[in-house]
């Protein structure tokens, strides 16, 4: 038979230990559903803008996009219809590496205003906050006639539960 | 058994009704070709393939009643399911039903593991294969040294530094039946480790690893493994909640158990009789010690630590991105959650114990 002083001591432990782990569960669930949510959040955006593009891209038509594979899933209706940014980076033959140099990207860049002037399928641009194959274009301090011949055609904004917040702009080219 | 998987499924299947789109880029890149390999057999084997091959098959049996993307998302959820069960046979093995048990609970709802586990993302695959692996090696199953490769380098192939991290375990746990047999079983294991364990990695280094452009492999280990690196890196680890104080009570839950098994080692030692004790006795002690030391919950727990450090380590070599600005190396203190879902899982062992001890007391009495 267990003393009283013992159980006592048992339930104690028992009664600490367990409110611990109680935390320990709470904060572990409401960490996985904020964060999932947020992710959901963001990449809701993506979802949005590519049922945007199916709806205004005709077949001959293309856009230019960031996450390419994201918009493959999406909308795998648009699959002939989308050019990767990193497509860019191949023609100029250029790898995104760690230590990038600003002439490369710059390079890229203009091949990008080029490929705008002459090349009439390209119909819409959508510019994202997170791939490094179209940010580290759109991010560079230039002053060349990139963003001059985009028009802002559509936003998709989002706001997380930690505050942080950002958008996919889809820009048209000017013709 | 049956109460950590009931906890797990409702965790995951309450975020995929409420998280309707699928939330990381990575994980479309890897349903983007599980579908290019559906619809048009396109093959690219680079690292993730064995993954990509299993979503595929996923998708192709599933599919037909869930969709495509749904698809996915179950059967990621049935691997992290199948991690919980393995963890929990895991416990069992070491501490009994109420430590496996606590194990799979703690386990099943680590934040990233749940986050991750609803998603067609490689990191949950690739640890259930990797403990899948673990499992087998210990078992007695004659066909465990062609499976075990076959497993492992699945893993591997996914998720290149598993192989760092789990190739110590998987000999500990393939060597352990080996120790009573004689020298020409002895040299044909070793014969067989390193063809099957260690050239392939050799070649794996130089043709794909030697692949990699963007952050080069060379640079990570040569300038990596600082000391604010894994600081850093243990104290994500360890960061369960925003409030400090909890995640100080949380870290000494690990204390703890450390505390709890020095202090048993000691206290198993210390019954190494005295010197008037008759010889035989003495040996007869030093052997029942030698049993405890040399047995599976010993050689579990050393493969589990071994592979809980290395993974500390690797994640300080392997996951932080880094820029390269004028010549210097500009580090991203911040690590992507995936990376830690592993050592978390493997400190659930850690957590559980002194729960376990305290409900087992209790009984006992």
């Amino acid at each position: 038979m267990i003393s009283p002083k013992r159980l006592g001591i048992y339930l104690l432990l028992l009664s600490s230990l367990g409110s611990i782990y109680a935390y320990l569960a709470f904060s572990s669930v409401n960490i996985a559903f904020l964060y999932s949510k947020d992710g959901s959040k963001s990449l809701g955006a993506f979802a949005e803008a590519s049922t945007w593009l199916a709806k205004n891209l005709s077949k001959n038509e293309t856009a230019l996009v960031p996450m390419s594979s994201v918009f493959y899933v999406l909308a795998p209706e648009l699959r002939n219809n989308l050019m990767p940014f990193k497509s860019l980076w191949d023609s100029v033959d250029v790898i995104y590496r760690a230590n990038t140099t600003i002439d490369e990207v710059t390079r890229i860049r203009m091949y990008l205003i080029n490929l705008l002037k002459t090349d009439s399928k390209i119909k819409y641009i959508v510019r994202d906050w997170g791939d490094p194959y179209s940010t580290s274009i759109f991010n560079l301090d230039s002053y060349d006639e990139l963003m001059s011949i985009l028009r802002e055609t559509a936003v998709f904004s989002f706001n997380l539960s930690t505050n942080w917040s950002n958008k996919i702009t889809i820009y048209e080219r000017v013709q | 058994m049956v109460i950590p998987l009931i906890i797990g499924l409702f965790c995951r299947v309450y975020l995929i009704l409420n998280c309707p789109t699928i939330y990381y880029f990575d994980a479309y890149t890897y349903l983007d070709a599980a579908l290019k390999l559906l619809n048009n057999g396109s093959v690219k084997f680079s690292i993730g393939f064995p993954f990509v091959f299993t979503l595929a098959s996923a998708i192709k049996t599933l599919s037909p009643i869930l969709g495509t993307i749904d698809a996915s998302r179950v059967f990621s959820t049935g691997c992290s399911l199948l991690i919980i069960y393995i963890l929990y046979r895991f416990g069992e093995i070491i501490g009994g039903k109420v430590l496996g048990t606590l194990i799979a609970i703690i386990a099943s709802i680590e934040p990233y593991f749940i986050s991750y586990a609803i998603v067609p993302h490689n990191d949950v695959f690739t640890i259930m294969v990797a403990l899948l692996t673990l499992w087998l090696a210990r078992s007695n199953w004659r066909y465990r040294f062609v499976i075990c490769p076959l497993l492992f380098f699945s893993a591997v192939l996914t998720r290149p530094e598993f192989y760092v991290i789990f190739i110590i375990p998987l000999i500990l746990l393939l060597s352990h039946r080996l120790r009573s047999h004689n020298l020409k079983k002895k040299s044909i294991f070793v014969v067989y480790l390193t063809t099957i364990y260690i050239l392939p990695f050799i070649l794996l280094l130089l043709f794909i690893v030697g692949s990699y452009t963007r952050f080069s492999i060379v640079e990570r280990i040569v300038l990596f493994p600082t000391q604010e690196l894994l600081i850093n890196t243990a104290q994500i680890i360890f960061i369960f909640s925003g409030d400090f104080l909890a995640n100080l009570t949380f870290a000494l839950l690990p204390a703890i158990t450390v505390m709890m098994l020095i202090l048993s080692t000691v206290a198993s030692v210390e019954t190494i009789p005295t010197k008037r004790v008759p010889i035989a006795v003495r040996l007869s002690s030093l052997k029942e010690i030698k049993s405890v030391f040399c047995s599976y919950k010993a050689l579990l727990v050393l493969s589990f630590l071994v592979a809980f450090i290395v993974a500390l380590a690797t994640i300080s070599v392997y996951a932080y991105s880094y820029k390269i600005v004028d010549g210097e190396i500009l580090v991203n203190f911040s690590l992507t959650p995936r990376y830690i879902i592993l050592p978390r899982i493997i400190l659930a062992f850690a957590f559980a114990y002194p729960f376990s001890w305290v409900i087992k007391k209790c009984l006992v009495e």
